[in-house]
C-alpha cells in the first residue's frame, strides 16, 4: 500500500525501541538496517522535543529532507514498547511530501491491523 | 564444538553455522543450543517460527506481562484454542486482542531477542531434531529467514559494544538522579521504579515484559545522561574471557546468566514423557502467570 504512494521507493516498519526492521518492502540497499535505526533514534528524539508533558499532544509524523530524498515516518502510537513507525523512503523528484503525509497516514493503521 | 569463537560480526559462529544449515535443510523441527544462556528455535520449512531461552522474555511473557493481552482475554483465548484445536494465534486475532500486523511485528522482535540473547552468551554446542516438539503456543507464520536474523543479531551486538553497562550487574538509580520535573518518559519511569540495585538488565525485562536488547540500551542510555549506575558489576573474569577468546561482552553475559534464576525444565520434560499435547502449552501458561524464575514481585 505505502509503496503505491508516487516516489516511495522503500517501506518499512520498524520498532522505535530497538531499530529493528519489522517488515519492508520495496529495494532496500544492504544498509537499509542502519537507516531504519537511525530512524528509529529520530523518532525518540522527536518525541522528547516538544518538552515535558507534550503540551502540544504526542507525535503524529516527522520528516527529514535532503537533497535527493525524503524520509517520512509515521508514528503507529498504543503500540507495545515504545511504539513503531511506519517509515517511507522517497525519490523527491518524483514524491510530494505533502501527498505522501497524507497518504502514508490513511494507510498507516492498516499496517497493523 | 564447543569453542565460543565470534565472527568479525560478532554472531558466534557455531550459532550461525547451525542456523543456516537449518534454513539450508529446510527443517522442519528444532534446533536446541547449548550454552549460557542458550535456548531452543523452532522451524518450519527451513524458516524460524519461534526462538525461547532463559536469557530473554518470549513473546507469550512480553504479551502479558507488558499488558498489551489482559488476563482475561488470554485465558479466553487459551481456552478456546484447547477445546477448537485452533492455533491461539489465530483466537488472538480473532478476539481482536491484538492485531494481525501488530502480532506479527511482536512476534519477530521476541524471536530476534531469543536469538540475540543467545548469541550474547555462549554457545557450546547444538543439535538438531526433526521430531514432533511442543512448539510455543504463538508462532510467526511464515517464519523468518536465517540470513535476516544474523544480520540483524550482528547489528544489535554492535549496537551494544559502546555501552559501559553489563547485562550481569545489578543497576540502581544514581543518587539524587530523581528529582522534580525531570522527564522520565518512555520506560524510563519503570525501569527506574524496579532498578533498585538487586536486578540486572535481564531481571528488569522479564518483569516489564520488554526485550533484554531495549533494555539493555535504554539503561545503557540513562546510564549515559547520568540517571543509572551499576550498584554491583558482579565478578569481573576478564582474563578467562581474555583465555577465551571471547569479547568481555560477551563473557560478561554468559556469567550473569549462569548466576540467575532459570526456567526449571522438569515441568515440560514431564508433560512430554506423559505424552499429553496440551500439557506443555498449560505449564508455560502457569510459569508465565506465577513467574517463575523471573523477577516479578521482587525476585532477588
Amino acid at each position: 500500500m505505502v509503496l503505491a504512494v508516487d516516489g516511495v521507493q522503500v517501506a518499512a516498519l520498524v520498532d522505535i525501541a530497538t531499530g529493528t526492521v519489522v517488515r519492508s518492502a520495496g529495494d532496500a540497499g544492504p544498509g537499509f538496517a542502519d537507516t531504519a535505526a537511525c530512524v528509529a533514534e529520530e523518532a525518540r528524539a522527536c518525541r522528547a522535543a516538544p518538552g515535558p508533558g507534550s503540551p502540544g499532544g504526542e507525535l503524529d509524523e516527522f520528516s527529514v529532507m535532503t537533497t535527493s530524498r525524503i524520509h517520512l515516518a509515521r508514528v503507529l502510537n498504543g503500540r507495545p514498547g515504545e511504539g513503531l513507525v511506519l517509515f517511507a523512503d522517497l525519490d523527491k523528484a518524483r514524491g510530494n511530501l505533502a501527498l505522501a503525509s497524507l497518504r502514508v497516514g490513511e494507510v498507516a493503521a492498516a499496517v497493523v491491523a | 564444538m564447543g569453542t565460543p569463537d565470534h565472527h568479525a560480526d560478532n554472531v558466534p559462529g557455531p550459532l550461525r553455522q547451525a542456523l543456516l544449515g537449518c534454513a539450508a535443510d529446510r527443517l522442519s523441527g528444532v534446533l536446541r543450543v547449548a550454552g549460557r544462556p542458550g535456548g531452543t528455535v523452532h522451524f518450519s520449512d527451513g524458516g524460524i517460527i519461534a526462538a525461547e531461552t532463559p536469557g530473554a522474555p518470549g513473546l507469550e511473557v512480553i504479551l502479558f506481562r507488558s499488558g498489551r493481552v489482559d488476563e482475561l482475554g488470554w485465558d479466553a483465548a487459551f481456552a478456546a484454542a484447547a477445546a477448537t484445536g485452533r492455533e491461539m494465534r489465530n483466537e488472538l486475532i480473532g478476539r481482536e486482542l491484538v492485531g494481525a500486523g501488530e502480532l506479527e511485528a511482536l512476534s519477530r522482535l521476541a524471536i530476534a531477542d531469543a536469538v540475540f540473547a543467545m548469541a550474547y552468551g555462549t554457545v557450546e554446542d547444538y543439535r538438531t531434531e526433526t521430531s514432533a516438539s511442543a512448539a510455543p503456543m504463538v508462532t510467526l507464520e511464515p517464519g523468518d529467514e536465517a540470513g535476516w536474523l544474523l544480520a540483524e543479531t550482528s547489528r544489535r551486538i554492535r549496537s551494544l559494544s559502546p555501552f559501559a553497562g553489563r547485562a550481569h550487574a545489578r543497576i540502581a538509580m544514581a543518587p539524587g538522579a530523581v528529582r522534580p520535573g525531570l522527564p522520565v518518559s518512555g520506560g524510563r519511569d519503570k525501569l527506574a521504579a524496579l532498578a533498585d540495585g538487586r536486578r540486572t538488565p535481564r531481571d528488569l525485562a522479564f518483569a516489564l515484559g520488554r526485550g533484554v536488547y531495549a533494555t539493555l540500551l535504554e539503561l545503557g542510555r540513562m546510564q549515559a545522561d547520568g540517571l543509572m549506575i551499576v550498584a554491583d558489576p558482579g565478578p569481573a573474569r576478564p582474563a578467562e574471557a581474555a583465555a577465551a577468546g571471547l569479547p568481555p561482552a560477551a563473557a560478561d553475559s554468559a556469567e550473569a546468566i549462569e548466576s540467575l534464576p532459570r526456567r526449571r525444565r522438569d515441568h515440560a520434560s514431564a508433560a512430554v514423557r506423559a505424552g499429553t499435547r496440551d500439557l506443555p502449552a498449560a505449564f508455560r501458561l502457569l510459569r508465565l502467570r506465577y513467574g517463575e524464575g523471573t523477577a516479578s514481585g521482587g525476585a532477588k
